[in-house]
């Protein structure tokens, strides 16, 4: 191999690795403020690729109607909750309402424009509204229950999403036109300027979620919601709208790492599974509580899946999920302790 | 679709309820694809057509028979489809069966077809689906085989100064198949293989299986696989600086192929079934009629230039069976389930100048398959159409 | 006294529910796969193998996951089994019979190379090894394409034959659901045996039998390493049935259902699998039956009401089926009240046990400052001092729970033993400050705990019942200690329905089984109420006077360590402060100033 092939490679690998980044970034967020290993986070990247193809093409896109009707299930539980507690009805219901109406107003307008951002913008509302309504159906009941049983509890989600997205919008792949055609040349490698726009989202959200998280209050007070619940409440935390926020963030997020791999390869109903399970093995390298090491994490993964697809195409994917093991061994001696469960 | 689904059901189950009353015999035909699963993309044409298919059966009133179709999901699991065809012979006493969508499957069942003595048609592409014939007696297939579809491509490659050629596949059974017969005949034709690549159907990426390929230096690369990976490995070659010609399978023998490669796959050579170029054939080429009227329908219920390969292999699938069952009680045999099924067996194997959607069937005892030349087509992509290659 | 007897007289009356509502489920679901395989078309009879195959793999998963420790990669071992088996029948032309035992060793070699790896990962770091590995094994299984037949599968896998003579599908399933039964029989029998006990333990209390002898990590591993064993040999039956194997049978998504049948049945007996596995097979067929043909939606939404399913019972019912139905373990008559008590351990030789000069850092802050302390031996010794004195860490040292920075440990003029196990070889035993017992288990099994170090039976002596007179004699031992502490008569209780202070005498009773000869005891008097204060205080003055035992007591409660230490010391500020018998310390200047509290 000369050095050239290993530049495009290198270059090749980093730039694939960015697409993970988002998925990576998200579970990190999730597993930080709730202890939940949310293995159907690349679901909503499937959801946000798709939700934006369908609105692309100019078509109402049916996840309104999935995401309106659970909203309303979810309606009923907070009325009901808000009735247990003797909390006033109007509030749960002025939020739900606007929520809605936002929501409606974003699609329909998406649907009949040809504004690319407007049509991101709703895609990723539509599809963020999904992470608080998965929240409160599958952990808000049981928040402290083990991380194994939140995991098991998050495989079960992405058993009703993966198949939910077959149903919405079936077994093709949509094409969907890229924010910018452009490719450029970086020595050796030929690289799409797409690629470049998921890599410096990769890195903006990065620094984002790490600046919030170690230096601000709220950060902070995340933070503590998944460390000690109970101490957090005590504290003033509102630890249910916490995981809420989360998850709205994270399946955002992941949507937008849709939205912009979808130009490079088409959206279709297959893709956030193998993103999903490749940003998780970057996110294991920051142990799935750190975020910049998740970002090295998923360019680790980039550039080891490059070479090894390069030597060996048959087993690459064999490579790669068997990093995973020296990875978790090596966080496993330097920063176990952080696993105890409290 | 659901109301369409129940409504033809209903009426299915009236007229079959009104044949019962008329006399009229009834035929069950057992239906397993892979709705769900890894294969769900290939069996979701499918699944349409056999719908079609059965919309315009209901609608015939003239035939001296009914036919009720029972159709399961084997979720692309080999060990389902077993279970599936297993239910359909012994308990729903199903006359034939189509199954499966992929070569695994359709291997996983052939046993029980042949020790439940139903015939059985298979839509997918692995030549071992019916072979070796001795042990294949009622294990048919309606695709192309890899074989022949690969064998013409590599005599055009031959004829065009081709000595070296690199291959780039999918990692499922798909591929394998386009890669063992790659293998078993390049060699014979004065070709030598140079590299072999694999990818899945989900990557983001297929740049370093296209680098790779292209510093082996190959004249030809031959890639066989399904869009969207089809057309982006294309592209990715491309990209990489690869300038020789590319060939394609006939799994890039879709309108997504174009849609999804754009401009980066003009110029290839894909191997197609008729019914991609079905508008070119001779005007006194039977398929031209039988393709034309399947297009038609198919276009008219799903929507513009939906119809496809694998739409059409479902389609005479349930063609072929209904066929042989029209002979069948026009030939006035009698008798058990147990007996019907291996005299549907036989029409079957008669079948003979077959006008599907697929090409023209002749079935002999050695020859499951049923299709020759006149079913092999190569094209080239000019302004995102296939365009015949004159040969 | 005279309501003791009677409360034992009434306990020991035979309940009235004559059979067991699990055994009746057993009975049940047999029955229907004895009728299904003798009757039935080959479609049932195929149901049934394969629903056989899946119950073999989901036993060995749920004892794994009883144990605290969950897998996500679980087909993979079913398939290199599957793998294995036909190929070394079909490239080497084994016999079927032979082959399925290798490909069994093969995934025990294998899982034991994994296990090393990855057990030693804590939290859910092992989940996501496993669904590393399961899923780097199953590229594996397309990508050798020249071995294994790739993704379009390997046709022609020789089926069960004997002589010659193959297996029919039925004979098949047969032998299949022979196989079931008996592993139902050994699991069951592992369940109740001596590691069965600590496997349950393991899950969230891991220091605790380390305390008492259990070498966790080599006991997770020959949990984990058998369910791999299992799973293999489930995948070669299945490959004998199928005849054809292909890659997605072992892939994600079928580990995945593992997991599921495991959690629905529930993993507190070995039944919870066959019940698991039934269940989701079931749902499976109605599904396809209710979705497919009546109700003519697409098989997406039988996948959507799995999901459904997993949630639902992970919320409500986390235990699962099983949990269902309630339970009547077989129990052991309970001993009369008044038979003396056999296997009474002989009067101990006194031991000492002693620290000397022990000094502990923990980084910047020294806990322990140059301490040397002699425990009588056949005494009740205090160890008292404010907080952040030292007791614990002391404590802690003495059973070897920390190693001292410098100075040394003594246990009767030898040093005392490197790891905990060896600890509590030597005699010595103990009590923990917040109380250790497992919630799945009843009393007497938590009894039973404490007498680990001193069996010898495995997992393969219990499931061949090889342990029968080992546990018997380790049971009447264990009542006895249970009547010495007063808590015969909730002998078959669950500990979470008991008081605290019920519990830590329990404790107390567990340790006995150890037959130390030094008790240590952490605060056991934290959260009791005064009656049961007294009991304790009368239970350690029983044990020092009738079996001679060393007793260590640290705490706070001035009136227990008053009323029965014989000597005490005092610790302040990680240097002993004072030492002597209880008299002397209660008017000890030092002491009263630093810690009992002057009269002014």
């Amino acid at each position: 191999m000369d050095s050239s092939t290993a530049i495009f490679l290198g270059l090749d690998g980093i730039t694939n690795g960015a697409v993970y980044a988002l998925v990576a970034l998200s579970l990190v967020l999730v597993y930080t403020t709730t202890r939940v290993v949310n293995v159907a986070q690349g679901d909503f990247l499937t959801f946000g690729a798709l939700a934006f193809a369908s609105l692309a093409a100019g078509t109402l896109t049916p996840l309104l109607y999935v995401v309106l009707g659970i909203g309303a299930v979810c309606l009923v539980i907070d009325l009901r909750r808000a009735r247990a507690y003797k909390r006033s009805l109007l509030a749960p219901l002025v939020r739900y309402l606007a929520a809605a109406i936002i929501l409606c107003a974003l699609v329909f307008a998406a649907s009949h424009s040809h504004s690319m951002p407007l049509q991101m913008l709703a895609a990723l509302l539509l599809v963020a509204a999904m992470g608080p309504l998965v929240y409160q159906l599958t952990v808000e009941p049981n928040p402290g229950a083990s991380i194994v049983v939140l995991l098991t509890c998050s495989v079960g989600v992405t058993l009703i999403l993966q198949p939910l997205g077959l149903l919405l919008w079936g077994t093709e792949s949509l094409t969907v036109n890229p924010i910018s055609d452009a490719r450029v040349s970086l020595g050796p490698a030929d690289l799409a300027v797409q690629s470049l726009l998921i890599l410096s989202a990769a890195v903006v959200m990065t620094l984002a979620l790490f600046v919030f998280f170690r230096h601000s209050l709220y950060g902070k007070a995340l933070r503590a919601a998944s460390i000690n619940r109970e101490g957090a409440l005590y504290c003033g935390v509102p630890v249910g709208t916490v995981g809420r926020l989360s998850y709205f963030i994270a399946a955002g997020m992941s949507a937008l790492g849709g939205m912009l791999l979808a130009p490079l390869v088409t959206a279709h109903y297959e893709m956030g599974f193998i993103v999903g399970i490749k940003g998780f093995v970057g996110a294991v390298t920051g142990g799935l509580v750190t975020y910049p090491l998740s970002l090295v994490g998923v360019f680790l993964v980039g550039i080891f899946e490059s070479f090894s697809a390069f030597f060996s195409s048959a087993f690459r994917d064999a490579w790669v999920f068997a990093l995973v093991i020296p990875i978790l061994l090596w966080r496993n001696a330097y920063h176990g302790d952080e696993l105890d469960e409290h | 679709m659901k109301v369409s689904k129940l409504i033809s059901g209903a009426i299915l189950m009236v007229g079959g309820a009104m044949a019962q009353a008329q006399g009229l015999p009834v035929f069950k035909i057992g239906v397993v694809t892979a709705s769900t699963g890894a294969a769900a993309t290939i069996a979701a044409p499918a699944n349409a057509a056999i719908e079609l298919y059965r919309e315009q059966l209901a609608a015939r009133k003239d035939l001296p028979f009914k036919v009720e179709f029972i159709q399961y999901d084997d979720a692309s699991d080999p060990t389902k489809s077993v279970n599936n065809v297993r239910k359909l012979i012994q308990e729903d006493g199903a006359a034939m069966i189509v199954c499966c969508t992929t070569t695994p499957s359709s291997l996983a069942v052939a046993k029980v077809s042949e020790a439940g003595h139903v015939s059985t048609i298979a839509m997918a592409s692995g030549a071992a689906v019916v072979e070796p014939p001795a042990e294949k007696r009622y294990m048919f297939k309606t695709p192309v085989t890899d074989r022949l579809m690969i064998g013409h491509t590599l005599d055009y490659m031959a004829k065009h100064g081709v000595k070296t050629v690199a291959f780039l596949g999918l990692e499922d059974a798909y591929g394998e198949g386009g890669w063992d017969e790659l293998k078993a005949l390049a060699g014979k034709k004065g070709i030598k293989i140079v590299s072999s690549e694999r990818f899945a159907r989900a990557d983001t990426n297929f740049t370093p299986q296209a680098l790779k390929t292209m510093q082996a230096k190959p004249d030809a690369v031959y890639i066989h696989a399904i869009p969207p990976s089809a057309s982006l490995v294309h592209e990715a070659l491309k990209r990489v600086g690869y300038k020789g010609p590319i060939y394609h399978g006939a799994g890039s023998a879709t309108t997504a192929f174009v849609t999804i490669g754009k401009a980066a796959v003009e110029g290839a050579i894909v191997g197609v079934m008729p019914i991609t170029v079905y508008r070119e054939l001779a005007a006194d080429n039977p398929l031209r009629k039988s393709i034309g009227d399947f297009v038609k329908a198919y276009d008219a219920k799903y929507g513009e230039g939906k119809a496809e390969m694998f739409a059409v292999q479902a389609y005479d699938a349930v063609g072929l069976s209904v066929d042989a069952i029209r002979r069948y009680v026009a030939s006035g045999k009698k008798g058990d389930l147990e007996q019907t099924r291996k005299d549907l067996r036989d029409e079957l194997e008669k079948t003979h100048e077959y006008a599907g959607a697929v090409g023209i069937f002749n079935f002999t005892p050695t020859d499951h398959v049923g299709l020759d030349e006149r079913t092999l087509f190569l094209t080239q992509i000019k302004n995102g159409q296939f365009r015949l290659i004159k040969e | 006294m005279v309501m003791n007897s009677m409360n034992t007289e009434r306990v020991k009356a035979p309940s009235a529910r004559r059979v067991d509502p699990q055994r009746l489920v057993l009975g049940a679901v047999g029955a229907l796969v004895v009728v299904l395989l003798l009757a039935a078309s080959t479609y049932y009879v195929g149901l049934v193998a394969v629903l056989g195959v899946h119950a073999i793999v989901v036993i060995g998963l749920g004892f794994l996951m009883a144990s605290g420790q969950i897998s996500l990669g679980h087909a993979a071992f079913v398939g290199l089994g599957a793998y294995g088996s036909a190929l070394l029948s079909m490239r080497l032309g084994m016999p079927v019979l032979l082959a399925i035992p290798c490909a069994v060793l093969l995934c025990t070699l294998v899982g034991y190379v994994l296990a090393k790896l990855t057990l030693q990962l804590k939290g859910h770091y092992l989940p996501l090894a496993t669904l590393a590995y399961g899923m780097a094994i199953t590229v594996c299984f397309v990508a050798a394409v020249d071995i294994t037949g790739g993704a379009s599968g390997l046709t022609d896998v020789r089926p069960l034959s004997v002589f010659g003579h193959a297996f029919s599908t039925r004979a098949t399933a047969t032998v299949i659901w022979v196989i079931v039964a008996l592993l139902l029989i050994g699991y069951a029998r592992i369940y109740r045996g001596r590691v069965g006990r600590v496997a349950r333990a393991l899950r969230s209390n891991s220091v605790m039998v380390g305390a008492f002898g259990v070498h966790v990590p080599a006991t997770r591993t020959r949990i984990f390493v058998l369910s791999a064993a299992l799973a293999g040999l489930a995948g070669a039956l299945y490959a004998c049935y199928m005849q054809f194997l292909s890659p997605s049978t072992f892939s994600l998504i079928p580990s995945v259902s593992f997991l599921i049948m495991a959690v629905l049945g529930g993993v507190a007996g070995p039944l919870g699998a066959v019940l698991g596995a039934a269940f989701f097979m079931l749902i499976e067929l109605a599904a396809q039956h209710v979705i497919a043909r009546v109700l003519e939606l697409p098989g997406q939404v039988e996948t959507m009401v799995f999901g459904v399913l997993l949630i639902t019972m992970l919320l409500k019912w986390p235990d699962g089926l099983l949990s269902l139905i309630p339970t009547q373990e077989r129990k052991p008559p309970l001993p009369d009240a008044g038979t003396p008590a056999q296997a009474e351990p002989s009067r101990r030789a006194p031991a000492a046990l002693a620290a000397h000069n022990v000094t502990k850092k923990f980084g910047g802050l020294t806990a322990l400052s140059d301490v040397s302390v002699a425990i009588p031996g056949g005494a009740i010794t205090g160890l008292i001092g404010p907080n952040g004195a030292g007791k614990s860490t002391l404590f802690n040292v003495l059973t070897h729970v920390f190693e001292a920075t410098s100075g040394s440990v003594t246990l009767n003029g030898q040093p005392l033993p490197k790891t905990s196990q060896d600890v509590v070889k030597q005699g010595v035993a103990r009590t923990f400050q917040h109380v250790q017992l497992v919630q799945e288990l009843n009393v007497l099994q938590n009894v039973l705990i404490g007498g680990y170090s001193r069996g010898r039976a495995g997992l393969f002596s219990a499931a061949f019942g090889l342990d029968r007179a080992e546990e018997a004699a380790l049971s009447d031992e264990a009542l006895v200690a249970l009547k010495r502490v007063g808590l015969l008569d909730v002998a078959y209780t669950r500990v979470s329905d008991l008081p605290l202070g019920s519990q830590r005498l329990i404790e107390v009773a567990r340790a006995l089984l150890a037959r130390p000869s030094v008790l240590l005891l952490d605060e056991p008097a934290a959260g009791l109420r005064a009656p049961e204060k007294e009991r304790l205080g009368r239970l350690l003055q029983s044990l020092r006077d009738e079996s001679g035992m060393t007793i260590l007591l640290v705490e706070h409660d001035m009136e227990l360590v008053m009323n029965c230490a014989d000597y005490i010391f005092v610790l302040n500020f990680g240097m002993l402060l004072a030492q002597g018998r209880p008299d002397e310390i209660q008017r000890h200047p030092g002491v009263i100033n630093a810690y009992l509290g002057a009269e002014t």
